[in-house]
Formats: structure tokens, C-alpha cells, sequence
């Protein structure tokens, strides 16, 4: 995954609709080598096209980790 | 009992700062109240019992912060649906409890309202977010307290000041009248000092509310007198030698004590772990996200009013895409996957409820495996995954390190199994004593 710039924190929340001051931005930045090994262990374990699939229950809570 | 507590609220809470609101007037009144109801014979489950509330959950016409500044002369109308069903028991409110600013965190830090303090060493973490129910507890400013769960806030105080937490299966206790954290990770449950005192919270609380979208239609059982049931058939998965390794040297011969106490009230203890994998990664993305979701009208109105940690917090899920959303999501359903094959072999997974001594107020990071990491991940690490499965999981007292720091035994169960739980802590709570030990006045 490539290094993280400020300016690019800033971009991507412009993106959501966001816009960060720089102040906050640069915290992001400061922090985001730890977060970024979340993103890493989610997107290297390489899920399949197919495994597991996100299923919806229209007859329970859509969110419930039980249905 | 109130005016005990009352007075131990007023001795004690300006070292601990274990409440933000005290209801006194409002306490001896339902006292009162209780006094009456004794006298007709209309007592009921918890009638006259003094109970501390977390301070997310609505209480009417008594302010409800979340812990935050946004929030801090907000008034709610109503209770949140747990408070009014304590109340219909009989319950005495004494307070309102301190939290992580809106129950962000596993320290028992706030930004706006100070630190709570540990009650065996003050300048040690209590503990969070549930931080002041859990000293309330173990200090006896109140006989129960109400909390809540979304990666470990009952689990975590409950472990490092000493007391028993019980996080429910999801949707088993209604989160309508809670500030939302995370919606698909909320629980809502009791901290008790003994395990028979939860069963009677749990079996008040627990039960269908059409309030919550997610609250369980289960039947709901007769938990104390399913707690008597002994623990004799149950089969335990215990820490592996890896993970054992992981635990501070100061937390470790706790637990293997404890699973030496363990070991004649039950059927088996072996050390068959599931693979818990992507959990911490998923659990992270899913409650950074989903609380972003929640903010982020008030993050664009009033960043100023968060506390910077939260604010980062927050942000941090403004920034994780859609597709890290739904791989977490994946992620969930394989571990849950996984641990439904596990629970066909096993009843109870046991694990320490933190892998470290509560550390001191204001570290930022701690030591664990020997690299530094956050301090706040490092306390949700082995209670997060709970969350992300929606399973009960509770922490009983277990001990102390040598420099006298509670130590908390984490214990989890299948879905709806909260029976289990509450057999086998019952059962551990005849042979020990640790939940009986109080902190130095």
C-alpha cells in the first residue's frame, strides 16, 4: 500500500464531501500507519469472488450479526 | 441501602469521579417508594436496590451527556427502555455514571469531564467506557450498574476495578434510549459484583422491545435459577501457550491459576482455539465507520466540541471506503462461520479479558508481546471480536497481580447461551472470593 500524504487525507475527504482543515488532516496522517494495518489484514486476505457472501434477511434486522 | 450509598457517592466520588450526575433527592424518594412497596408486598425483582446508570442511556428529565460537551445539558423526555424496565423492578437510581466521551474508548479517560480513577491504585485506568458503573460497583456506591458494549466497555472496567460484566448476546437487551456507537456492535448489559446479582439485572433487562430494530425475540429463560445448575458438563477452550506468552508476565500466573480453579468444576478444559484472524481488523473498520455515519453532522457543524482523539477517531471513518466496509462485513461472517463449527466441541472459550495490568492514566501506549502498540487497542484486544460476533461474554474477578491491579477471566459462549456464562462464573464465584475484595476506603 503506498505512503499516505497529507495532501491526499484531504483529497479523499473533499471526495466524501469533507472539507478537512489540515490541522485534523495532518493528524490523520500521523495515525494512519496504524490504522492502514487494519485495511491491509482486510484487503490482503484476498476474499473471494464468492466467499463469503453478504446475505440479507428481509425478514430480520439486516445488521445483526446473528441473522 | 440508598442512604449508605448516597453517603459513600459523596466520601468517595471526588477521588474516583465515578459519577457525572448524582440523583440524591430523586434516590431517596424511590427509596421511599421501595419502602412502601415492601410494606403492601408489592416488592419486585430489584425493588430498593441502588443501581448507578452509565450516562449514554436516557433518563428522564435528569441530564444525559454521553459524556460529551455536545451533550451536556441535554434533558431527555423519556428512559431509555433498560432504565425504564429497572425502574418498573424497583430500582433506585443513585447516578449517572462517567464514560469515554461518547463511549469512544477502553481507558476511562474524558476530555471534558477528567479521568475516572481505579479504585486499587488512582492513578491507573479504571477501565472504559462503562468506567464509572464499574467503580460504582466495586467501591459500593451503588449494589449494580448499568453499561454498555461495543468493543469491551463492560468487559474491560469490569476487569480492571474488580467486578463482574456481562455483555449479552446481541439485540438480547434493548439499546432504544442508548447513544448509538456502533449499531451492528451495541450491547447493553449489567456490572454486578456477584454473578446471582447479574442474573437479576439480565433477567429484568432482557426481552423483546420493538424500540430496538435489532432486539431478539428469543424467550427469554429463567436465568438464576438456571445459574445454580453447576458447570460439571461444560467443555472449556483455554488460551494457547501462544497466547498465554502474549499476557504480561504480571497477568498470566492469574490465569493459570484460575483455570487451575476451573479445572475439578468442569467437564474439560483443552487449549483448541478458533482462528480469530481478521477480528481486531474488521471489528475496528465496522465501529469506526459505522460511528463516523452517526457524527457526522456534528463533525462537520462542531468538530471543536469533540476531544481531538475522538475527532481522529471519527474521521478516521469518514476516510475507509465502501469496499473495506463490506470486507469487514465478510471477514464477520467467516469468523462467525468459524465459530459455529467450534461450538459443536466446545461450550465456554476462555481467555484473559486484558492481556495487561490496567495501565496509568494518560499513556497513549502500552507494552504487549513486546511492541509498543495504542492503548486503546491493546484493551479492546481480546474483547472486540465478541462484539464483531454478537456472542455473550462476561469478565469475572480472578484475581490480582503483585501490585494488587485486578485481573479479570473473560469467558464466552454460543449465541443465547448466557445460561452457560452465568453457570459456570456462579460456579467459580462458590470457590473463589475475588469479587469479594474491596479497595482500601
Amino acid at each position: 500500500m503506498p505512503e499516505v500524504r497529507v495532501e491526499d487525507i484531504i483529497a479523499l475527504a473533499r471526495l466524501q464531501g469533507v472539507d478537512l482543515p489540515r490541522e485534523r488532516a495532518e493528524e490523520l496522517a500521523r495515525r494512519y500507519p496504524e490504522y492502514r494495518r487494519a485495511l491491509e489484514a482486510l484487503t490482503a486476505e484476498g476474499f473471494g469472488q464468492s466467499e463469503p457472501a453478504l446475505t440479507f434477511d428481509p425478514q430480520g434486522s439486516p445488521s445483526s450479526p446473528l441473522n | 441501602m440508598t442512604r449508605a450509598a448516597l453517603a459513600r457517592i459523596e466520601e468517595r466520588n471526588p477521588k474516583f469521579n465515578a459519577f457525572l450526575t448524582v440523583t440524591a433527592e430523586q434516590a431517596m424518594e424511590a427509596a421511599h417508594a421501595a419502602q412502601e412497596a415492601y410494606a403492601h408486598g408489592r416488592a419486585g425483582a430489584l425493588t430498593g436496590v441502588p443501581i448507578a446508570i452509565k450516562d449514554l442511556f436516557d433518563t428522564a428529565g435528569v441530564r444525559t451527556t454521553a459524556g460529551s460537551k455536545i451533550l451536556r445539558d441535554r434533558v431527555p423526555t423519556s428512559d431509555a427502555t433498560a432504565v425504564e424496565r429497572l425502574r418498573q423492578a424497583g430500582m433506585v437510581m443513585v447516578g449517572k455514571t462517567h464514560l469515554n466521551e461518547f463511549a469512544m474508548g477502553g481507558t476511562g479517560e474524558n476530555g471534558h469531564y477528567g479521568p475516572a480513577r481505579n479504585p486499587w491504585n488512582p492513578q491507573r485506568m479504571p477501565g472504559g467506557s462503562s468506567s464509572g458503573s464499574a467503580i460504582a460497583v466495586v467501591t459500593g456506591m451503588a449494589l449494580g450498574a448499568l453499561g454498555s458494549d461495543t468493543g469491551g466497555s463492560i468487559r474491560i472496567p469490569a476487569s480492571a476495578c474488580g467486578c463482574f460484566g456481562l455483555k449479552p448476546t446481541y439485540g438480547r437487551v434493548s439499546r432504544a434510549g442508548a447513544f448509538p456507537l456502533a449499531w451492528t456492535l451495541d450491547h447493553v448489559g449489567p456490572l454486578t459484583s456477584t454473578v446471582e446479582d447479574a442474573a437479576r439485572m439480565l433477567a429484568v433487562l432482557a426481552g423483546h422491545d420493538p424500540r430496538d430494530p435489532a432486539s431478539s425475540r428469543a424467550p427469554v429463560p429463567d436465568y438464576l435459577a438456571l445459574m445454580r445448575g453447576g458447570a460439571r458438563d461444560l467443555r472449556l477452550s483455554a488460551p494457547t501457550a501462544a497466547v498465554f506468552a502474549a499476557m504480561d508476565p504480571a497477568v498470566r500466573p492469574v490465569i493459570e491459576r484460575a483455570l487451575a480453579d476451573l479445572r475439578p468444576l468442569v467437564r474439560s478444559i483443552t487449549t483448541a482455539n478458533p482462528d480469530w484472524g481478521l477480528a481486531e481488523a474488521a471489528q475496528t473498520v465496522t465501529s469506526r465507520t459505522e460511528a463516523s455515519a452517526h457524527h457526522r453532522a456534528w463533525m462537520r457543524e462542531r468538530p471543536q466540541d469533540y476531544s481531538p482523539e475522538i475527532l481522529a477517531r471519527l474521521d478516521f471513518g469518514l476516510l475507509t471506503s465502501g469496499v473495506a466496509y463490506a470486507m469487514a462485513q465478510q471477514a464477520r461472517a467467516r469468523l462467525r462461520a468459524r465459530l459455529d463449527a467450534f461450538w459443536k466441541d466446545h461450550d465456554v472459550i476462555i481467555t484473559e479479558t486484558l492481556p495487561i495490568p490496567p495501565p496509568l492514566l494518560g499513556a497513549t501506549e502500552v507494552e504487549i508481546e513486546g511492541a509498543l502498540v495504542n492503548a486503546n487497542a491493546g484493551l479492546l484486544r481480546r474483547t472486540a471480536p465478541f462484539n464483531l460476533l454478537g456472542v455473550p461474554a462476561c469478565s469475572v474477578p480472578a484475581g490480582f497481580t503483585a501490585d494488587g491491579l485486578p485481573v479479570g477471566l473473560q469467558l464466552v459462549a454460543a449465541p443465547h447461551r448466557e445460561d452457560v456464562l452465568l453457570r459456570l462464573a456462579h460456579a467459580y464465584q462458590q470457590v473463589t472470593d475475588w469479587h469479594l475484595r474491596r479497595p482500601a476506603a
